[in-house]
């Protein structure tokens, strides 16, 4: 076996582990309930579609505010709007959820409700990744377009649809997978008709112990967004990277879009600052478990990054191959309560394990958002440097050291620094696989359930700080990387 | 600069390394016994009562108190049946009692041998259980801010006034202790049919059924309710950490579920004697006092709360006599919750 | 890498008398670290009992003071851990003359919180420390009868 073919399967095998385990430790004696499956089936749907189709429509309308920032100082400015757009990621969902509620009140329970917390929890990413999508793949014909005199409606029909019409499926289902999977949103505003499968797994782990439904409803909730992914097409090949006119496409009320909903939608996050600040006293006796927790932060959020980095790179070391890009694109982790039980049952937790666990967990849960997220669309326009480089006798080792290293190194370190991101905001994974506060987002957690919400609120802004670092860590990490391997 | 981390690490990571296979090595000269206890975040955390409890037994025992967090009740149970014994526990803290008979049935517990408690009257029912003890208790009841509402809620049946509509902030009975003490609440006191007639009319009430206390008590604190369903003691944190008097906790007519937090002994415990001593300490004046102010629950002893504001706390009527609830009723009543929620029950 | 070991006597042979001290301190340093490792250092809180003796008669300043005691005495079993961490680092790092440039720094970190950790009689041993571990630093001591100047001779840069 070669040493791709051997890293592929190895990837494969970490991947499907939990269910692998899961399905070998609970036997499966019976079947959930086809009724309430087929409830629950249609909640998630449901949700995930009208998520994932509004998400998109205000993403792409705040994309085309995010791309008037071009080129000079202006990039400046983009970099703040992204940031605001990526916000939403950096806290614990329920400090999202709480100012959503704050803003839109009376709240539309169920699949509304549930489907305008995921479109406000998600169209900035959509519109971070629409952004860049529309500069790389098709900067250059906006910019011929307006040249010569192509409307903004001609291009949009003619040239934005037609050619990109690949990545907003591919960029949809990335949204409605991550809306599929959805636990704590569906779990809150679902109100009555919200029922996920999500949910309905942990109804049976929680309610009845019955494990073993659980599983089965893992592996069809998996099965699928796996067999949906089939559809996908692959996305168009990015161009040369250059600052590019953007004028046919851009427009300013995308950005007015996206301040006033964050000026909505987290004034109550910032009134909640406001007040914590009054109890901040409170935190002189907590310095010591402050300071520990906030490295466990960073230690946790460097360690899911350099895994997350070092497992895209293992991709990348892999690709190409039909099958293996299949399961990439349609791969979706286990419900989180589900991936943590299996690795806690496997081997001991003590000492430093849950450290190594944890980090395994997170990276297994986010690793397919990352490849959706455009890992994959980065691997498939280097592909015919791949093949050339074939051609010309390179071996596979070659290939990746001169040929995608130096090109991918900087792009990887960026999707593990949002994987960073997201684990130093997360509390659910650790809270299953660690036996006390280690990180930031757990002590958050446990200050919100004595009562103290104003100090976490205040809390989770160390958490931003935290993931800032964790952030950079990486994209500096990648940088080096990056040149040491020209 | 890549070396120097590298080198750094490595020289680290050995040396770590080194000292791990030291200390099993040396294990059983020198280092002291450890006891175990497996609790919830909100227990074992530096606000909960844990660390207060840990130092004071630590004094004097001659061994180490280790935490183990297991997130809530539910998810304690859960890894107490998967993990068993290889969790190591020696005293699990924090079960209610809809989990108790899930935890006899799933798990082998060491019988307590207590006695000669100076208990309150409410407390003593739930003592006569011979494999767990409780260790606080609180009185479930709504928590609105004075003057917001016209006329507060003097019953159950005053929760369909139109100013509370979607005003209501209640747990999900599913993934929270409280919540399922509001649905065990309605049936005890309305009946199982009128009760659940009663549940759905409420569902048009409910602000919304958060999955933890947390969230639903946020959704007060930030105004979005106008009612949250918590315990009598809550104002008693604001009154305290935050000098705030604006809070206050209604008494319904029906009487309110008592909420009692359990601890016990698993079977496999290891160092089971000082787990028995740590029960022990837990019960004391010290330990009760400790928990009451940091879990902001009622103590399980008399004259504890003497001369602290938990003593000013209103008596409310309480629903009487403590029940067990088997675990197929609790998951039978959770199941019809379910579905009148889903909107295809009664 | 070897041949450069020896050659670096050849070419940066004026470094060789402070190779030997650096050898040397290196082998003290070996000693130090393995004592602690095999007694009770790392397992008894000598290290938050030495600093409560002797920190407030140290001349460090108020907040460094209030840093140890809040921050470092709690957790004296990570900072044991550390310094023995960090002794192994040096010892090796001097012997094997490979990165003593950033290591003599970190040396002169330890010897600095050891000054003010440590008792009177150990003051003057951990100034002088402090000193050779600067000079170290500043000549580079490991390219001489050292890694370093493998690396140094293919990479240059500042760190060997």
């Amino acid at each position: 076996m070669s040493p791709r073919n051997l890293m592929r399967s190895a990837l494969l095998v970490y991947l499907v582990f939990p269910f692998l385990f899961l399905l070998s430790h609970f036997h499966i004696t019976n079947w959930p309930e086809w009724r309430e499956l087929l409830w629950a089936f249609k909640n998630s749907f449901l949700q995930a579609f009208f998520s994932a189709v509004f998400s998109l429509l205000l993403g792409t309308w705040v994309a085309f505010g995010l791309i008037s920032f071009t080129g000079g100082f202006r990039r400046h400015y983009r970099m703040i709007l992204e940031i605001l757009c990526l916000l939403p990621n950096f806290l614990p969902p329920l400090f999202t959820l709480l100012s959503i509620l704050n803003f839109i009140d009376p709240f539309p329970m169920g699949i509304a409700g549930i489907t305008i917390a995921h479109t406000i929890l998600n169209f900035g990413l959509v519109a971070v990744m629409m952004a860049n999508i529309i500069e790389n793949k098709i900067g250059s014909l906006a910019e011929l377009a307006y040249i010569e005199g192509s409307t903004r409606w001609q291009f949009l029909r003619k040239a934005f649809w037609p050619l990109l019409k690949n990545d907003i499926f591919l960029l949809t289902l990335f949204i409605f997978a991550v809306c599929f999977g959805s636990f704590a949103i569906p779990l809150i505003v679902g109100g009555g008709k919200g029922t996920t499968m999500e949910v309905l797994i942990y109804e049976k782990i929680r309610l009845s112990s019955n494990w073993s439904e659980a599983v089965v409803l893992a592996v069809i909730q998996s099965a699928f967004i796996f067999a949906v992914s089939f559809f996908a097409k692959r996305g168009g090949a990015a161009g040369p990277s250059r600052v590019v006119n953007l004028r046919i496409l851009r427009s300013f009320s995308g950005i007015g879009a996206l301040l006033l909903i964050m000026a909505f939608g987290f004034l109550g996050y910032v009134q909640g600052v406001v007040e914590g600040f009054h109890q901040i006293s409170a935190f002189y006796e907590l310095q010591s478990p402050l300071l520990w927790n906030f490295l466990g932060s960073l230690v946790m959020g460097i360690l899911v990054g350099l895994l997350a980095y070092g497992s895209l790179l293992v991709i990348a070391y892999c690709w190409p191959k039909a099958w293996f890009e299949k399961f990439l694109s349609g791969y979706m982790a286990p419900s989180t309560a589900l991936c943590c039980f299996a690795f806690l049952i496997v081997g001991t937790n003590e000492s430093f394990w849950p450290f190594i666990k944890i980090p395994l967990a997170f990276n297994l849960l986010c690793l397919a958002s990352l490849h959706r997220m455009g890992w994959d669309g980065v691997l498939r326009s280097l592909e015919g440097q791949i093949t050339i480089a074939r051609i010309l006798g390179a071996n596979s080792t070659q290939i990746f050291k001169e040929v995608l290293m130096p090109q991918i190194s900087k792009r990887a370190a960026l999707f593990a620094g949002v994987a960073a991101v997201w684990a130093c905001g997360d509390y659910s994974v650790s809270r299953i696989l660690a036996h006390r506060d280690v990180t930031l987002a757990m002590m958050t957690e446990t200050l919100m359930s004595g009562y103290r919400l104003g100090l976490a609120t205040v809390l989770s802004l160390s958490l931003v700080a935290c993931g800032v670092i964790c952030f950079f860590v990486m994209v500096g990490v990648g940088n080096v990387f990056s040149r040491k391997s020209i | 600069m890549k070396h120097f981390i590298l080198f750094v690490t490595v020289v680290f990571v050995g040396l770590f390394l080194a000292l791990l296979n030291k200390n099993d090595e040396t294990k059983p000269q020198e280092v002291k016994p450890t006891l175990r206890v497996f609790g919830y975040s909100s227990f074992t955390g530096q606000w909960g009562p844990g660390p207060g409890l840990k130092e004071l037994f630590e004094k004097d025992c001659e061994c180490q108190v280790q935490y183990i967090e297991g997130s809530d009740s539910g998810i304690l149970l859960q890894r107490l049946k998967i993990e068993g014994d290889s969790l190591g526990a020696d005293l699990v803290v924090g079960l209610d009692q809809f989990d108790l008979q899930k935890a006899l049935s799933e798990q082998k517990w060491r019988e307590l041998n207590i006695s000669g408690l100076d208990a309150y009257d409410e407390v003593k029912p739930a003592l006569q259980n011979s494999y767990f003890v409780p260790f606080d208790w609180g009185v479930i009841a709504f928590v609105a801010r004075k003057g917001e509402l016209n006329q507060p809620p003097r019953s159950l049946d005053d929760l369909m006034e139109p100013e509370l509509k979607r005003k209501i902030a209640i747990e999900d009975p599913r993934t929270s202790s409280p919540g399922m003490q509001f649905l065990y609440w309605v049936v005890r006191a309305k009946g199982e049919d009128e009760g659940f007639k009663f549940i759905q009319k409420i569902m048009d009430q409910v602000h919304s059924y958060s999955p933890t206390w947390s969230a639903a008590y946020g959704l007060f604190t930030k105004k979005q309710a106008k009612l949250a369903l918590s315990y009598v003691t809550s104002p008693v944190y604001h009154q305290v950490e935050e000098k705030n008097n604006d809070y206050v906790a209604l008494e319904f007519k029906e009487g309110h579920p008592i909420q009692y937090e359990f601890m016990g002994i698993p079977d496999f415990c290891k160092n089971c004697e000082l787990a028995e001593r740590f029960v022990n300490l837990m019960l004391s004046d010290q330990g009760q006092k400790l928990i009451m102010q940091k879990n902001y629950m009622f103590p399980i002893i008399k004259n504890v709360k003497e001369g602290t504001p938990f003593a000013d706390i209103p008596q409310f009527k309480t629903l009487g006599d403590f029940q067990i609830p088997p675990a197929q009723e609790v998951e039978r009543l959770l199941k019809k919750w379910s579905e009148v929620r889903r909107g295809d029950g009664t | 890498m070897l041949v450069a070991f020896f050659e670096s006597v050849k070419y940066v042979g004026h470094l060789l008398p402070i190779s030997f001290l650096r050898v040397f301190l290196g082998y003290y340093y070996l000693q130090q670290a393995m004592s602690k490792f095999k007694g009770d250092f790392l397992s008894r809180p000598r290290i938050a009992d030495q600093i409560a003796e002797w920190l407030p008669a140290s001349h460090a300043p108020n907040w460094y003071k209030l840093f140890v005691s809040s921050q470092i005495i709690p957790h004296w079993q990570t900072v044991a851990f550390i310094i023995v961490g960090l002794e192994f680092t040096i010892a090796i790092s001097y012997i094997a003359g490979y990165v003593v440039r950033p290591v003599a720094l970190l040396g002169v970190l330890l010897c600095f919180n050891m000054l003010f950790f440590s008792g009177p009689m150990n003051e003057d041993l951990y100034k002088t420390f402090l000193a050779i571990h600067f000079i170290m630093a500043w000549v580079g001591a490991g390219r001489c009868l050292g890694f370093d100047y493998y690396f140094f001779k293919r990479r240059r840069g500042i760190w060997w």
